[in-house]
Formats: C-alpha cells, structure tokens, sequence
C-alpha cells in the first residue's frame, strides 16, 4: 500500500493520522489486506449476487407527518447554531 | 446480586423494594469504579424511577415485567436528555435527543436504567482497550481484559452490579465478553432487536442483545427487548414468543453438531476440552452429537474486516463536528475543519477501520474486495443453510481462548483481529447464537461456548443451553 | 450551430421533488416556506443511530412518474449509499439509487421524436446552504425530501431540442400530479451533459457537465453557448476539459468550477439499513390503471374523435387544468360536431389571451367551462353573433353570470326574423343609393358596406349572415 494510496484513503474518510499512527497505521492495513486476500482461493464464481442478511422485504411507512417534538434537543448539540442555523465556515 | 426471577419475586412480595435494589446495585458499582465498567451512572433518576416502581407495587397496580429490576445498557444506546458518548472523545457531550426502542422496551417492563456501560470505540475492538474513557477490566481476573466490544455490559453483570445488561454484537461483542467474564450472552437473529437508537458499527451485522448471570435471565430480558419496530427496515414483523416461559423443556433428540474447523489446534486445549465435557452432557442429556464441517470459516475473519469497516466508514462519515460532537478549528476552510475534528475525535482503532473501509469500497477496489465478501458472506450463510438441514444447532467455543491480559495483543492487530474468528460467521449469517459458560481452565479463567441455531430458533437455543447450564450447575454443586 | 461540422450530443439529467406529506425516509412534513430547521428530525439531521425508513407514498409517485414516462419497473431496486463530505448532507452520504433503479428504458416525444429515458431512480435531497460573506448556514428542513432523478439517453441534438425535451418532461409529471416541476421554486431541476463530434464520426467528444440553469430558456441559452464555446475551441485545435461548469445567468456564459483536486470517487454501496425495494406488479398495474390521460393520448383523440386541428389540440393539452376546462366545456355542447371548433378557438385564443393579460391561470380562473359552453351554444344557435359573444364574454369574466342571463337582461339577443331583416335591409338600400347601385353594376364587393350598415343600425344585434344573404337577395331582384 504506497503512500498516494493511503493519503488517497485519507482525503477520501476526512481523517488524518498522528505521527504515531502514520508509523503503525499504513503498515497494520497493509497486514490486514494481505491476510484478507485469502479470499482469493475462495470460488465464488457461482454466486450470482451478494448481500446483506435480510429476512424480509421494505416495509414502507404510510405518508403521514408526525412533527418530532425536541427539535431544541437536535441543536443544542450543535458546536455553532444560531438565528436558526446550523453554521459552518463559509463553503466554496 | 441475585438473579431476576428472584430479585422480582423479592420486590413484588415486599421482602425487599425496588428502591433498596438498586441502591444495592449503585453502592456496588461505587466500591468497585476500579473496574471502570460504566461511564454514566445516572444515580438519581434510577433512585426516582425505582420509587416509582415501588409506588405502583404498593398501589397494587402491575410494575411490567422487569419492574425494579437493575439494567445497565451499553453506551452505544440513546436515552434522550443523557448522553450517549460511544466510548469516543467524539461524543463525549453529546446529549441524546430521543431514546433508542430497545431502552423504550426495558423502561415500559418497569427496568430501572442504572446507567450507560464502557466499551470498545464505537464498538470497535474485542478486548475494551479501545475506549476513550480507559480499560474496562475483567472482573474475573482484572490484569486481564473482559473481552469486548461490550467489555462493561460483561464486566459490570460478572462483577455483581447489575443482574442484567444490553450489550450490541457485530462480531461477537457480546458473546466473546460473555465468554472472558463467565456470563451469558446472546446475539438475537438479526432483525429479531430493533437498531433504531443504536449507534452503528456494521449495519447489516449489528444485533443488540442481552447479558445476564443465567440463560432465563437472558431470556426475560430478550422476551422484552424484541419485536417489530417500525423505526427499522430490518426489523423482522413477527410475535414475540414468550421465551423465558417455554424455556424448561426435554433435549431429547435434538440434533447437535461440533464443527470440527472449531477444534483445532489454534483453539486452546482447556477451551476444547471444556466444550468436548459439556458435549457430554448434553449427550446424557438425550441429545445428538455429532461432528460437522464448516469448512468456510477460515473465510470469516476476511469477510468480515471487509464488510465491518465498509459499512462502519458510511456510518461515521455523519461525525463531522457540524450538528454535534467534537469540533476542532483547522484556521483554515471548511472541509479542513471537518478533517481536524475527525483526526482529534477518533482513537486509532476507529480510524484504522475506516481507512480500511475507505479502501475497500473506493474506485478500483470496490469489486475485488467489497462484491467479493458479500459474495463469500453469501456462500458462507449457504454453508450454515446446509449444516441446519443436518443439525438442530452448533455447539463450538466462543473464542478460540479464554481472557487474555490486557496489553496482550494491543501490538499485534491481526491477531487481535483473528481472536474473533469463532463468532463472526454468526453475525455473518444473521442467526442467533448464545453464549454458555461451560467452566474454567487451569488458571480458573471461565470457558465459554456458544450454541449457533437457524433463525429465528432462539427458542430452541435457550431451552439446550439452559438443560446444559442445569446440569453444569449441579455437578459445580457436587 | 446550423452550418457547424459538428453535431451536438445532449444528455439531461433532471430531479424532481415529489409531492408527497412526508419526507422519503422519516415522517417530517415535505413542504417548503418553513422557518429554518423547523421541520427536522433524528433521522433527518443525521443523529446516531437513526435509521432510514421509506414512505410509500414517495415509492408510489415514483413509480407513477416512471409509468407516465413509459418505463420498465424494476420489481427489484437497491437503495446505496453515495458517500461524500459536504455540509447539506446530514450523514455525508445520499441515499440513493445506483446499479438497481426503481426503473429503466422509458422515453419521451418531444418535437416529433422520441428520446430515450435511461433510469428512473429515487433519492433524497440536500439541504439548502445559505452562503454568507463569512459563514455558510445550513437549514436541513430540505434534506431527506423524496425526489426522482430522470436520466436522460444522450440522444438530444439541440439546445431547442432540450428544451422541448424538459417542457414535454415537465408537462407529463404535472399532469401525473407526481410534481410542481417549478424550475425557479427549484421543485425541477437541470444539469446538463453536452459534447461535440465530427458529423460524419459515430464516437461522442469529450463532455462538459453544465449546471445551474433555473429556466427553460436558461437550459437553452446555456447549452448553446456551451456549444459555441465548445465548437470554437476545437475549431482552435484545443482540447476540451472534462468538467463541471456553472452557468452564469447574469453574463450569459458558463464558466467551469474550481477544479477538484482529484475526481469524486462516491464509494458507492448497498445501504445495508434498506432492504430491496419491491415493487409488486400487482401495484404497478393498478398505478397504471390510475394514470391520468397523459397529454400525447390526448392530443390523439382530440384530433381524431373530435376533429380538432393539431395545433389547437396541442395548445389545449398544454396545460392538464386547461385540458380539463375543454372536456368539461365540450361535454355541455349542444351540436358537438359543430360546435368543437368554435369552442377550441374561445379557449386557446380569446379565454387564454385574456387568462395572459390578466395574469391567471386555469386554476384559479373563476370562469365556469358550463357557461362558455353555451356561449358557443348561443353563437351555433344563431341566437348571438360572434361580436356580440366577445361582448357577452367580457361581462361573464367580469361579472361573472351566465351568457343566456346576460343576452336576457340587456335584450342583447340577435334580430334574425327574417321581416324584421328585411325591413332593415330595405332602410339600408334607400339610405345607400350609391352602394346599391354600384353593386347593381356588378361591384359586388359594395355587399360588404351594406351589411355593415345593418349591423351599426342595430348595434350589432343582426345576424350578419342573414343579413347578407337578404340584401343579396333584394337587389338581385332588382337588376
């Protein structure tokens, strides 16, 4: 794994790595993949797709409005909100 | 602490009060904060909410199902106004706005929330070493770790403080603490438990489920947390049976298969030879036992550090400092500031996975690694699909070892990452498993194995586990 | 571009807000003009451990809009998750549909031909960002509404033909009441994919993906500048650049956006909280029975039950209201046959002229399709002249009565007695010599003048034709 990839990764998941992690992290994953790519010898030639575990279908909800009541309680955790927004620095 | 049939039965005779329980309960978890098993304890509101209770009972009315009765919960879970901190420097003041359904469940049985259990980041680790509020350690042996994610939801109902907890299991976190600290635990067909109000980890393997001291207790608790929820997609619309009513019963005949993948050498030979005894017993107990081969295991751990991290970096990309949690100023942009809230919010654990999960479903990876495990994943619940035409359940070890020490394997991920390799294809699969503690090794370290059924056959594994727990019991006694 | 050795190659890509009360994956209201970060939830701002759960009603609007633009319904579509860090986006990723839409393979006529509709799939919105001098604000009351996303094949070949294309998308999902499609409330919205190629060369140029345009004629003025800014740099020899650029209403150009620093790599993947979609055929069909006639249809039997002209079929069909207004006016005609014209000459030219310089539309006209109806009763019938229906038709917009209350009450009603016309033609004769005599002559044409007289004599009350027709008659018997 070189070092474009990982800062690739990193771009891509907004993450950056400490001095520490930067010694440790790139060579972990590198492990990781290598002992993930047994799955290599695994034919799955046969399988015609591959999800998730699901043990029914979509269940839809009817089209009916139920207000959430603590809408204080959404904002309050918000590091910046005011005059009714949510606020970052200016986007681009 | 007793157990909860007994604990109920105290309470609603009035040899003893709901009040009086759980001060029992806080004053344990005070003598004992060494073990660092909770990180919120919310010691009015369980004194209020317990008087309640002892209200009602007086009163005569009906205080639910679990009326009184001590719960602690996993700090993955919501409870609206607390915070809910996912054992992560990210959320360390984030305060709940709503209440996750399983909390809701306990609460209207009249179960008093004693407070919010430490854990792995964000779920993230099999040994408790991961969490941003310290080590949870093992009451058991506290030089040794309580296995993980759910370490203080293990530690807390081993050391005595709670009769019974919620844990979450993803790829064994409930299970595999069960197993270190000699309890308990289940890991519920997936989408028999209600995610809504759970913080995610891996989506599609994510099972909230109970831990207690005894298999009935397991059982009350699940019978409560159960059932439709239509907050879920995935939740499955079906009756919840009464699961600790119908838990005696005969074993007679039922079919029992050891996979042999799971008695090899990498497995301990105390852990085999304790899982081989309570073979035994459930042999004289009128069962089959029969040895089986799930030759796909080998594949599990793969499958899983694919699927796991892929969903778990989707599921964090929502901490980004904005509408809550940690927010770090970069000087600089925007985007930046989200960048710098991240890196200073997660443990290394956590970025680890989602690097990982970046990676696999990014341009040019995605279908060699992500299409390919859900591929595998595919295959793998086909095997297990074929092995439940032959056996009624799987009986294996829950981990290949019994507690290791803290510190043990911090250094080495990969094996860290392999010492969950007996309970991943479970949640792989989406089936049940439970797990049983079935003695202790030489160093007095409790064994844990772990009975796997078809779905929806929770009924089935609690009556087994149970006549095995009995049976267990009453040879200890001897 | 006539003279052009290029062709221009369009694709649209157009979204759609559904109408529905609920947002697609939580049950906060789907309605705009809210304070901000009034109608939000857990699950719409992206709180921990919310989980997303979808409302039939989005499901069932777009598979209506699906089956209006003659799609395929996929029993079978997948909901994933395109990731990407930005502050409208609650979770960092949208829901939305990838490898498996909720449907395929539709099309459109626009202008004579048939353009292909690629997919139809379903996602939920963004929230709106508010761009200040030194802070962004974010309002997610937007975010999580149902919106489709109709991709078209890139087999348009004209800014005209785009936006012939839109209008015809527009009025189908209008007329399915699926959406408002108000491009400036941003109910509708348009990105564009276009690129040049030699005209005899099969393989498509390099494209430019256009966004930003708020209109119909924003769509068509964008897209031919960008095909002009296309054609003379590859007259020049130059490379275009494959990129996103914005169009600049203000200074009528595009200009492309900051390039990112790498290309967007959205790490698509099943969302595992979202099981398949299934769309029973059962529910399909019943959507399809409920369909309203779609204007296409229409416009067919309009033309062939009815004998409309094209055109006018076209213009009556524009608007699903409008439409409707005709059908129920021709419902109440008396002599159908006869009366069809006419009455779709009153709507599209005098109603509608008047609806224009009134500023109204159909739906909230006041006017009773019934009463223009016997307007056009009373004009086949003789009774009233087609002056004096512009004159009854003021006061019925006005004052709004019905046409035979008013012919009543102002004695309005037109002379044909055929001795009161003759009387009448007689008075012209005498009070016109010279007229009469010209015509005597063979200067026909002095007919005209004559019945103008009548008409003036009697404010118009006559019925011109009998009037003609009388004083042809009384002079012929004089030469």
């Amino acid at each position: 794994m070189d070092k474009k990839t990982i800062e690739k990764i990193m771009h891509l998941a907004r993450i950056e790595l400490t001095d520490d992690e930067k010694q440790e992290i790139p060579s972990q994953m590198e492990k990781i993949i290598n002992y993930i790519d047994n799955l290599n010898t695994l034919d799955t030639s046969g399988v015609l797709k591959g999800e998730a575990v699901f043990l029914k279908e979509m269940m839809l909800q009817p089209d009916r409005v139920e207000t959430f009541p603590d809408i204080g309680l959404l904002t309050e955790n918000a590091p910046s909100f005011s005059e009714g927004f949510f606020k970052v620095k200016k986007v681009l | 602490m007793s157990n909860i049939k007994t604990l109920r039965k105290s309470i609603l005779s009035g040899r003893t009060t709901a009040v009086s329980a759980v001060e029992e309960s806080l004053k344990k978890i005070k003598s004992e904060s060494d073990l660092n098993c909770w990180i919120n304890i919310y010691e009015k509101e369980s004194l209020e909410k317990a008087s309640e209770i002892d209200e009602k009972i007086k009163k005569g009315e009906n205080p639910g199902k679990l009326g009184g009765i001590p719960i602690a919960i996993k700090d993955n879970m919501l409870v609206k106004g607390m915070k809910t901190t996912n054992a992560s420097a990210m959320l360390k003041d984030y305060v709940s706005p709503y209440t996750a359904t399983v909390v809701e469940k306990l609460s209207s049985e009249g179960a008093v929330i004693i407070g919010k259990t430490n854990m792995d980041e964000f779920a993230m680790g099999s040994s408790g070493e991961t969490s941003a509020f310290g080590v949870t350690r093992n009451p058991v042996d506290t030089e040794r770790s309580p296995g993980g994610s759910s370490s203080g939801s293990a530690a807390a109902v081993a050391a005595g403080h709670v009769p019974a907890s919620l844990g979450s299991d993803t790829g064994g976190s409930i299970r595999q603490p069960a197993a270190f600290c000699g309890i308990v635990g289940m890991k519920p067909t997936y989408g028999v438990v209600s995610r809504y109000g759970i913080s995610p980890f891996a989506s599609s393997l994510d099972q909230a489920g109970p831990l207690a001291a005894t298999v009935e207790d397991t059982a009350a608790i699940l019978e409560v947390i159960a059932g439709y929820d239509r907050m879920d997609s995935t939740s499955i619309k079906r009756e919840v049976p009464c699961y600790a009513e119908n838990i005696e019963g005969s074993i007679e005949g039922v079919k029992i298969g050891i996979p042999s993948e799971y008695m090899q050498e990498g497995t301990e030979t105390a852990v085999r030879e304790r899982v081989l005894a309570a073979a035994g017993i459930l042999e004289k107990l009128g069962a089959e036992i029969k040895e089986i081969s799930l030759p796909l295991t080998k594949y599990a751990v793969s499958v899983y550090y694919i699927i796991a991290p892929a969903e778990a970096s989707a599921n964090l990309a929502r901490l980004d400092g904005i509408k809550y949690g940690l927010s770090a100023d970069s000087g600089k942009d925007f985007l930046s500031d989200v960048t710098a809230s991240r890196t200073e919010g997660f443990g290394s654990e956590v970025k680890r996975r989602i690097m990982l999960g970046t990676y696999v479903l990014s341009s040019g990876y995605y279908e060699d690694y992500y299409i390919k495990a859900q591929k595998a994943r595919t295959l793998i619940k086909n095997e297990f699909s074929e092995a439940f035409k032959i056996v009624d359940l799987i009986f294996a070890p829950t981990s290949p070892t019994t507690a290791f020490g803290l510190g043990e394997k911090t250094g080495d991920i990969l094996k860290m990452y392999l010492s969950d390799v007996f309970t991943i294809s479970a949640n792989l699969a989406g089936i049940p498993a439970l797990n049983l503690p079935v003695g202790l090794d030489s160093k007095n370290l409790p064994v844990g194995a772990q009975f796997m059924g078809n779905y929806l056959s929770e009924e089935l594994i609690f009556r087994v586990a149970r006549a095995l727990e009995k049976e267990i019991k009453s040879s200890e006694k001897q | 571009m006539k003279n052009s050795k290029y062709k221009i190659t369009i694709g649209l890509e157009v979204h759609a807000h559904l109408k529905t009360q609920t947002k697609l994956f939580c049950r906060c209201p789907n309605r705009t003009g809210a304070e901000p970060n009034t109608l939000i939830c857990p699950v719409c701002t992206g709180q921990p451990g919310t989980l997303p759960v979808a409302g039939e009603e989005s499901v069932l609007q777009a598979v209506r809009a699906a089956l209006a633009l003659n799609c395929k319904i996929n029993k079978y579509s997948v909901f994933e998750r395109k990731q990407y860090f930005y502050p409208d986006l609650p979770k960092n990723y949208q829901i939305s549909q990838y490898k498996l839409p909720l449907a395929e393979n539709g099309y459109i006529e626009a202008g004579g031909v048939k353009i292909k509709i690629d997919r139809v799939h379903m996602e939920e919105d963004a929230g709106k960002l508010v761009h200040r001098k030194s802070e962004t604000l974010i309002d997610y009351n937007r975010g999580g509404a149902p919106l489709i996303e109709i991709v078209s094949a890139p087999e348009i070949t004209s800014p005209e033909q785009a936006s012939e294309y839109l209008k015809k998308l527009r009025q189908i999902l209008v007329y399915s009441s699926v959406s408002d499609c108000d491009m400036e409330k941003g109910s509708m919205r348009c990105d564009a994919n276009l690129s040049l190629n030699l005209k005899e060369s099969s393989r498509l140029g390099v494209k430019t993906e256009v966004k930003n345009m708020n209109s119909f004629k924003a769509v068509e003025n964008a897209l031919s500048y960008e095909a002009r800014r296309q054609e003379e740099l590859l007259l020049e020899g130059k490379k275009i650049d494959q990129e996103t650029r914005l169009w600049d209403e203000n200074n009528n150009r595009t200009a492309g956006m900051r390039s990112k620093e790498e290309a967007h790599d959205y790490r698509y993947f099943p969302d595992p909280d979202l099981p398949p979609l299934v769309v029973q055929e059962t529910v399909v069909e019943e959507i399809r029975k409920s369909l309203p006639e779609l204007p296409a249809s229409k416009i067919e039997r309009y033309m062939g039950e009815m004998g409309i002209g094209e055109y006018d079929a076209r213009v009556l069909c524009q608007e699903k209201e409008g439409a409707e207004f005709f059908e129920n006016a021709y419902s109440k005609l008396e002599d159908k046959k006869k009366g069809v014209k006419k009455l779709s000459s009153w709507i599209n030219t005098e109603l509608k002229g008047k609806m224009n310089t009134e500023g109204m539309d159909f739906k909230n006209i006041q006017l009773d399709p019934g009463s223009l109806a016997e307007l056009v009763n009373l004009i086949q019938s003789g009774k009233i002249s087609g002056k004096m229906a512009k004159d009854i038709f003021e006061i019925m917009w006005n004052e709004k009565k019905c046409p035979q209350e008013i012919v009543e009450k102002r004695g309005l009603s037109q002379i044909s007695g055929e001795d009161k016309i003759e009387g009448l033609c007689r008075r012209a004769i005498e009070e016109n010599p010279g007229l009469a005599e010209k015509y005597l002559t063979g200067k026909e044409g002095t007919i005209g003048p004559l019945v103008g007289f009548v008409m003036k004599e009697t404010r118009g009350q006559a019925n011109p034709s009998m009037v003609n027709k009388k004083l042809r008659q009384i002079l012929d018997g004089k030469k």
